[in-house]
């Protein structure tokens, strides 16, 4: 059976050949699209792998104050760890100061150099360039550049692994390689270079190690952290200076803790020392009051009154006396000697309190010595417990860590994603649309297949049959598409951007192996689902019903439009008949409306961000600072940031935590006063999906601390995930000093000696970064764009042409009534416009909406924050465009009314 | 004559698959006659019927419908031809499956400034009661009746029939020819019906007998049978 059924396939595909062609290139289109976009980005992707895989590309990095010792190295080297030195200048050229050429000594083992043209340097007077540098320089092999006053011949132009993305800075949002390159020279060169005395920076002391078993980052920092050293022995006068106010503090405390116990040891010995003639003194005051009460006695004795004055009674006898002596002269020399006797006496209290005071003093001060004493012991063992020895490394970073390596890779996981999943919707799309066309035979060969069923053919058999073209046409059309793509014809044109920005050489355009599977199985295995679910229903009737041809009455065709006018009575009914190819022309929209919101939402995005960094970014100059000076200057606004991570979809990002002052006019933020209460910006917001009042967690890997935060507010700032609080709440939190900062912000650029900076950005270099997004996305979204114009175009021309084609027996007939085209067309066509238009009305911001949800996750290794919200205009175009391709297939299936023949309705409709 | 058919010759094929199905048929048929057209399969009845309806071309005679010529007329002339002067009855129906018998009808009262009284139209074919029902809920008779009523709205000078009772049992058939008697007593439309039955040709005015494409005879009844006297239908 399945022989002659093999037949009437063949014949089949020649009486539909127009139809099954058109369907085939389709297919073949969209597998194309797919393995030219996704085989793009594996190619990239395998590329800089292998690349990186034979240059041995670093497994890490890490800078120091001062080169490590031979000890040091062969530490690491028996932890079983590849070292390389990559010390480097940062050379400014003396033509051109805003570029900077990093000149490293050519690599032998870690990062080795790839040459896309020439060769290494071999020669004192020779110099390889890297290759973007040298393409935005247009230098070339044989050309000479000039540095530090000498020439030097370029001998190769080549790529490093660790510079995929030649970012100057690893925090620098984007790569400008007309600012920016690497040299690469002999190491004779370098040291001539170093000893010139022409560099304006200090040589960083980068190093690069790869493990050569198992992989232990954690293992190698903890031990680079043990390294100390003697501040001493930086030779960097800014080191020097900033050490002296915040690193040598330690000392200073141990010194004034000294110094006061030794004070208050001083103060003591002399007070213990004065209260020992204490009773000396007493005595004394004693012996001289005891003798004159002594000698005033003898005198009144002598004078005839026998009394005997001590310190109790001689006011009580003198005053006696004086009252009752006649004599004025005794009288007068009574009340003299009673005088005397009570200043003595006064005297003698005085001393008693003094040298009591001076005794409780002493036993005071003998406390307080103690006191110093245990605290100059505590400050001791406090600070011995603490590590306060300057660690020898200032950073420590993992491949992982590093966007300069595998940037590339990254960079095209967006489009791997988008383009497997786009090729999806695109086979379930064209799957269903090759449905309706069998369904479409299956109906007008009712009879027949009701014929066959009775004489036995089983409903496999037929399922067989009528899945077998739509299958072998998405095979062969799978193959086709997939044999075209592999050629590579389009691929230079998809990777072009990437090597205009990435330092990658040109790689052979590959397919992965799942690619070609996915070409060859994903679209006959989803028509095959497809056909299977939607055909099943067809052939699942009675040979009787099927013989006769019984149109089902569906209950929702069964309204009563009595009193609506004719052609809209008329164009409803048409709808309800039609409702599978309605529907296909409504789902088609819908998915092609959704790979075109892919482009449009990573256009929006990248627009968005062009536009909301430079909005947003109301500096002219950031700059991070090194070795901060102790008062900011006078024209920037200082701040001070601190670099977290939090993760989010698997990918580890980079979140400052900024403090600033409430007044600074570079953002408008209302920072509080506090240490948990924090303002993020919207980028950060968008990204990690957090709303007004959730709690925030970002972490400091270095120090291995979580620092928990909750979310007062959200502001618009799209350049960064920043976490906004006040700058003493933030120092007081870090421990740092009321002043410290680290980050300056100015509205122009600002004398910084450089050897204080880490790095600069210019309000110009953020909006470059940020439309860089736009060059390297641009490919894809003109792609992704112009494929589902075309599919929409194809789906609703074949959906309406399916649906004047299974009415062509009525067309005839009404023709034969006398209507003319245009009021055939009316009934026919001109309906689907309100389909088209109330469709569109739904399906726009239903796709829009939907690939708003998915798209978080095709961008997910991407830093920025995820505005991608579309204007109402955008909207409106949109919908005038869908209207507008609606009118444009409309006039093409106009003429094909005219096709069919009035002779139609002659023949028999049994 | 209402309808002037004068030596119409038409073909089909080329080369060895060349037929010649008319042969310069020349015929005549007076206002607010029934006719008949008979013979046998293959006679070209039918495509003398298309011919006249103006659906197919004729290679060569002259085919005029109340003293205008439709041979050489331009496609929209047709259609206006079609339009304003045609009805057509179709053996299997022909209606819309998707739209109600009242709906099926108001196809063609769309085309007519003045139409016939739907509500009237409606209960005269007895399908008053069914006309929110669609075909498939229709028995033959019924269907037919709605092709007729769908003809008729226009108001058609010239009603063509093609097999109109080909379809239907002998009490549907018989009801369907005395509809078409009513109609054509009611409305004097003229009516041109091609059917192999041969009872039916008692019933009209004029018959036309055609063979292998040639007028054989023609003659006009003495006696008109009236259609509920048919027998054999």
């Amino acid at each position: 059976m399945q022989k002659v059924l093999r037949k009437r396939v063949i014949r089949s595909l020649k009486k539909h050949f127009v139809r099954y062609t058109m369907l085939g290139l389709m297919i073949a289109m969209a597998i194309f699209l797919v393995v030219t976009i996704v085989g793009s980005a594996e190619t990239l992707t395998k590329g800089t792998k292998d690349l990186a895989s034979d240059s041995c590309v670093e497994d890490g990095e890490f800078e120091v104050f001062v080169p490590l010792s031979a000890n040091e190295e062969e530490h690491i080297k028996n932890m079983d760890i590849a070292l390389n030195e990559q010390f480097y200048y940062d050379y400014q050229l003396e033509d051109e100061e805003d570029v900077t050429l990093r000149l490293f000594k050519v690599r032998d083992d870690i990062n080795k150099l790839h040459y896309v043209s020439g060769e290494e340097p071999s020669d004192i007077n020779e110099i390889a360039l890297e290759k973007r540098y040298a393409a935005e320089h247009n230098v070339k092999v044989k050309d000479s550049i000039k540095i530090a006053g000498v020439n030097y011949k370029v001998t190769g132009i080549a790529v490093t692994s660790d510079y995929d993305a030649p970012l100057k800075s690893i925090s620098d949002t984007s790569c400008n390689s007309k600012c920016f390159g690497l040299a690469f020279m002999t190491n004779e060169a370098y040291e001539r270079f170093k000893e010139s005395g022409k560099a304006q920076k200090a040589e960083t002391y980068l190093y690069t190690y790869k493990f050569n078993k198992d992989i232990d980052n954690d293992g190698l920092k903890d031990y680079l952290k043990s390294i100390k050293i003697d501040a001493d022995q930086i030779d960097d006068d800014l080191f020097q200076e900033y050490w002296d106010r915040t690193g040598g503090v330690e000392d200073e405390l141990r010194d004034a803790v000294s110094e006061l116990r030794d004070a208050t040891n001083e103060v003591n010995d002399a007070l213990v020392e004065l209260s020992e003639n204490n009773d000396d003194i007493n005595d004394g005051t004693s012996t001289i009051f005891d003798s004159y009460l002594e000698q005033t006695s003898d005198a009144l004795n002598k004078s005839g009154y026998n009394v005997t004055l001590n310190e109790d009674n001689y006011e009580e006898e003198l005053d006696n006396i004086i009252n009752t002596c006649d004599s004025s002269v005794m009288r007068l020399s009574l009340k003299n000697a009673k005088k005397k006797l009570d200043e003595l006496k006064k005297y003698k209290d005085g001393i008693k309190e003094y040298t009591n005071g001076v005794k409780e003093l002493s036993d005071g001060t003998d406390e307080m010595a103690e006191g110093v004493n245990d605290l100059d012991k505590a400050v001791n063992d406090t600070l011995s417990e603490f590590d306060f020895g300057l660690t020898n490394m200032t950073s420590f970073l993992v491949q992982a860590d590093n966007p300069r390596i595998y940037a590339t890779k990254n960079d095209k996981l967006v489009d791997i994603e988008v383009g497997v999943f786009a090729g999806f919707v695109l086979f379930i799309l064209l799957s269903y649309v090759i449905s309706v066309f069998v369904v479409h035979s299956i109906e007008s060969e009712s009879s027949i297949i009701g014929t066959l069923y009775s004489m036995g053919v089983t409903k496999n058999d037929l399922l067989l049959h009528y899945i077998t073209l739509p299958v072998v046409v998405s095979f062969v059309a799978g193959l086709v598409g997939l044999l075209i793509a592999s050629t590579g014809v389009m691929a230079p044109m998809i990777a072009e951007s990437s090597y205009q920005y990435f330092s990658i050489p040109e790689f052979s355009f590959y397919v992965p192996a799942y690619l070609i599977v996915y070409s060859v199985v994903v679209p006959p295995v989803v028509a095959i689902i497809v056909n299977v679910l939607v055909i099943n229903n067809k052939l699942n009737r009675t040979p009787l019903s099927l013989i006769r041809n019984e149109v089902k009455q569906a209950k929702n065709k069964n309204i009563n439009l009595k009193n609506m006018n004719f052609i809209s009575a008329f164009r409803i009914r048409q709808m309800f008949k039609e409702v599978r190819s309605t529907l296909a022309v409504v789902f088609g929209m819908f998915l092609s409306l959704l790979i075109f919101m892919i482009g449009v939402n990573c256009f929006i995005l990248c627009n968005n961000i062009a536009k909301d960094y430079a909005n947003d970014t109301k500096f002219e100059y950031m700059y991070t600072l090194k070795y901060p000076e102790k008062e900011p200057p006078k024209d920037a606004e200082p701040a001070y940031a601190y670099s977290c991570k939090k993760k989010t979809m698997g990918y580890n990002f980079d979140v400052t935590v900024l403090g600033i002052d409430d007044d600074n006019p570079y953002f408008d933020v209302e920072t509080r006063k506090s240490k948990v209460d924090v303002v993020v910006s919207s980028a950060f917001a968008e990204k990690f999906k957090i709303k007004k009042g959730e709690e925030v967690v970002v972490s400091d890997e270095d120090k291995e601390v979580k620092y928990a935060f909750k979310v007062s507010d959200i502001v618009k700032y799209s350049s960064g995930f920043y976490i906004f609080m006040d700058i003493d709440e933030m120092r007081d939190m870090m421990g740092e000093a009321d002043d410290y900062y680290n980050v300056l912000f100015a509205d122009k650029e600002i004398d910084i000696n450089p050897g204080r900076l880490y790095s600069t950005t210019s309000r110009a270099d953020v909006v470059k970064g940020s439309e860089v997004f736009t060059s390297l996305m641009m490919p894809m979204i003109y792609t992704l764009s112009f494929a589902s114009i075309i599919i929409f175009i194809l789906v609703l021309y074949l959906m309406m042409k399916v649906m004047i084609d299974r009415s062509s027996q009525n067309i005839s007939l009404i023709k034969v009534f006398g209507y003319k085209r245009k009021e055939v067309k009316k009934l026919y066509l001109d309906g689907n416009m309100y389909i088209i238009a109330a469709g569109a009305l739904i399906v726009i911001p239903l796709a829009k909406l939907i690939m708003n949800e998915l798209f978080p996750f095709m961008v997910s290794n991407v830093a920025c924050g995820l505005n991608i919200k579309a204007p109402i205009i955008f909207f409106v175009c949109v919908y005038v465009v869908i209207l507008g391709l609606y009118f444009l297939v409309n006039a093409f299936l106009v003429r094909r009314l005219d096709k069919y023949s009035l002779a139609e309705i002659l023949k028999n409709r049994e | 004559m209402y309808v002037e058919v004068s030596n119409v010759k038409k073909s089909y094929g080329e080369g060895g698959s060349h037929v010649q199905v008319l042969k310069g048929v020349t015929a005549g048929v007076e206002r607010g006659e029934m006719c008949v057209i008979q013979g046998t399969s293959g006679s070209g009845k039918s495509t003398l019927l298309n011919c006249i309806g103006g659906l197919d071309d004729v290679d060569s005679g002259s085919i005029k419908i109340g003293g205008e010529e439709i041979v050489g007329l331009k496609k929209d002339e047709l259609y206006d031809y079609r339009r304003d002067t045609i009805g057509f009855i179709f053996q299997f129906y022909n209606l819309i499956p998707n739209l109600t018998v009242r709906e099926n009808i108001e196809v063609c009262r769309y085309l007519t400034d003045s139409p016939l009284d739907m509500e009237e139209l409606l209960n005269v074919l007895g399908l008053k009661e069914h006309e929110n029902k669609f075909p498939s809920q229709l028995s033959g008779g019924q269907q037919q009746r709605t092709a007729i009523a769908r003809a008729l709205i226009k108001n058609p000078k010239l009603l063509l029939c093609d097999e109109p009772t080909g379809a239907l049992d002998s009490n549907t058939s018989r009801d369907i020819l005395i509809l078409l008697e009513e109609i054509n007593r009611k409305y004097q439309t003229t009516m041109l019906i091609v059917t192999h039955n041969n009872s039916i040709k008692d019933m009209v005015h004029r018959v036309i007998y055609l063979k292998d494409g040639e007028v054989m005879k023609t003659y006009v009844n003495d006696v008109i049978v009236p259609a509920r006297e048919l027998e054999d239908l």
